[in-house]
């Protein structure tokens, strides 16, 4: 398939023109790679229309849960991509600077009001992958999702966090059974900040001798379960 | 100052399962990756090239391992049918993890010399990721919970040796390919065994439609593994960007003299590397200009680049983020 994508550079200089409120054409900045037929993002439009609305009628200040409820459809939307394009750092930056621009800045809302790239930057920039909005927002979606439910990217309350602290960063997000025993966790009985960080430290250690992703999703809820009381 | 917590592996008689897996060789795109080794090549190959794991060398040097592996399981106390030589391969942009299972050790009489892991059609999808790479650990594992002892591991998914290879893909963002300085290539440029670096520039570097082919970054394979095993570090990063600076040093002056021999204007060689270059280091369009005068200022950078390169040089520098930090931080410790 073929897709668009922006290199860093270029994706710096159309980031800084529309929050100095020109208008750009990003489509016409892209190039293309991959080979064949062009990557249908039409689908992409149903998540952008859902996030303007959700955008618009959140009450009170967990931004995160919207990200969270998004999660889900933008997995859906692009599971069936091709790994290439996915992994590319370059199309995870023209969907933010595209389709998602609104969506990534009032996320980001601070960052992106100082207009200092050093500072939002990393939320456009697809090879921050854990920092990119996008990008991490579609990881949150597959971690999450199973048997098309992916109810758990928001089931925890302002989980920014949980999710890019004590899952995407670390190694919890390479073994999704993990990642979701996590969440269940926090989302039954909420741990604080400082309870969290040390109960995701123990879950850090056991990586150390064994390797979690020969675990089933059964043994992972007992495991994070155990891990939880000591 | 920084302090890190350490986790002992508090268990005996694992030697024999780690001496085995440090023979293990990954074979990759017609290179010899030994264990805890780090390749660099390019996307094409990072999503195409057949993957194989050596076991051994020869049928001799594999009788040799399974009697270490058989020893290491008596010293170890651990029942063969309790454990398995997987391969866990991993990407890290994508967090895509496929594991293969390879070989109960109660069938060690089965083990192969070699065990194929990727082809170019068949794939685990974190071979399939071009721009993240992909790292491959071949583990000996306990395959499930066994009685509690001192000294023994028991929890199921513990590993008992390990040996790990890490394939990196060249950098997409710099445009051009970061290659390994081997024997072979410094026989081909003429280079002595001191060399670390050497920047290759094609003739035909301003033609129109070269890509990052033009240019190839070849950096001593040794210094190379070492960079992709721990990318991250401030260090690396400040060796990376300084890599980068080198290599568009060397390809800006090629581009001067080549404009010095014929005169071209932005428009001639804006899909070139060079072009791209010279269009991100450029002054921004100012609102009220036409494009017919923001033409005349991307060719006063062709002609600034032909007459001035050191100049053109220092926009690049200027334009490496964080450059300055990862410097700072490599130079006098300080973090960025």
């Amino acid at each position: 398939m073929k897709y668009p994508a922006l290199s860093s550079r270029k994706v710096r200089s159309i980031a800084d023109e529309l929050l100095s409120g020109s208008a750009v054409d990003v489509d016409a900045m892209v190039v293309w790679r991959g080979e064949g037929d062009l990557l249908d993002l039409q689908a992409l439009d149903v998540v952008v229309q859902q996030a303007n609305q959700e955008m618009v009628a959140l009450v009170g200040s967990d931004r995160d849960s919207v990200e969270g409820r998004l999660a889900g459809p933008l997995f859906e939307c692009l599971q069936e991509s091709q790994i290439e394009t996915l992994d590319d750092p370059g199309f995870w930056a023209y969907l933010s600077v595209s389709k998602f621009w609104e969506f990534v800045v009032w996320r980001e809302r601070n960052a992106f009001a100082s207009k200092d790239y050093l500072k939002y930057g990393k939320y456009v920039d697809g090879r921050n992958w854990s920092e990119c909005v996008l990008h991490r927002t579609y990881l949150r979606g597959r971690l999450a999702t199973v048997d098309g439910d992916s109810s758990l990217a928001a089931a925890v309350e302002k989980g920014t966090d949980l999710w890019r602290s004590h899952i995407l960063r670390v190694r919890t997000s390479t073994a999704p059974g993990l990642a979701r025993a996590v969440v269940k966790e926090q989302a039954a009985d909420r741990m604080d900040t400082k309870v969290l960080r040390s109960y995701a430290k123990r879950i850090n250690r056991m990586w150390t001798n064994v390797d979690l992703e020969l675990w089933n999703d059964e043994d992972l809820e007992a495991l994070v379960n155990g891990l939880r009381d000591v | 100052m920084s302090s890190e917590m350490r986790v002992v592996r508090p268990f005996r008689g694992l030697d024999g399962f780690q001496k085995f897996l440090d023979g293990v060789e990954l074979h990759v795109d017609g290179n010899v990756m030994e264990a805890g080794s780090g390749l660099t090549i390019s996307r094409g190959a990072v999503t195409t090239s057949a993957v194989e794991i050596q076991l051994a060398p020869t049928d001799e040097a594999l009788e040799k391992g399974v009697d270490e592996l058989r020893s290491a399981l008596e010293a170890s106390g651990l029942p063969a049918e309790s454990v398995e030589l997987v391969a866990v391969s991993s990407t890290p942009r994508l967090r895509l993890v496929h594991v293969d299972r390879l070989l109960m050790l109660d069938r060690l009489e089965e083990l192969p010399l070699a065990i194929k892991i990727a082809g170019t059609a068949d794939r685990p999808q974190p071979l399939l990721a071009p721009w993240g790479g992909y790292r491959i650990d071949v583990l000996a594992v306990l395959t499930n919970d066994l009685d509690e002892m001192p000294l023994r591991p028991w929890r199921k998914g513990t590993w008992l040796g390990r040996a790990r290879f890490q394939v990196s893909s060249q950098s997409g963002d710099h445009g051009f390919p970061t290659l390994p300085l081997t024997k072979e290539k410094r026989v081909e440029f003429h280079l002595s065994d001191d060399v670390l670096r050497y920047v290759h520039v094609a003739e035909d570097l301003l033609d129109q439609d070269q890509g990052g082919e033009a240019v190839e970054l070849y950096v001593d394979e040794t210094l190379l593994a070492h960079l992709s095993m721990s990318p991250n570090s401030d260090a690396a990063r400040s060796f990376q960007a300084q890599l980068f600076l080198d290599t568009m040093t060397a390809v800006l002056y090629s581009a001067s003299r080549m404009l010095s021999q014929e005169p071209r204007t932005f428009d001639d060689i804006k899909d070139t590397l060079v072009g791209r270059v010279l269009e991100g280091i450029a002054p921004p369009k100012d609102k009220g200009a036409s494009a017919e005068q923001y033409a005349t200022v991307l060719d006063q950078q062709v002609d600034q680049l032909r007459d001035r390169p050191a100049l053109v040089v220092a926009s690049v520098e200027a334009g490496i983020g964080k450059f300055r930090e990862y410097l700072k931080s490599t130079l006098v410790g300080v973090t960025a």
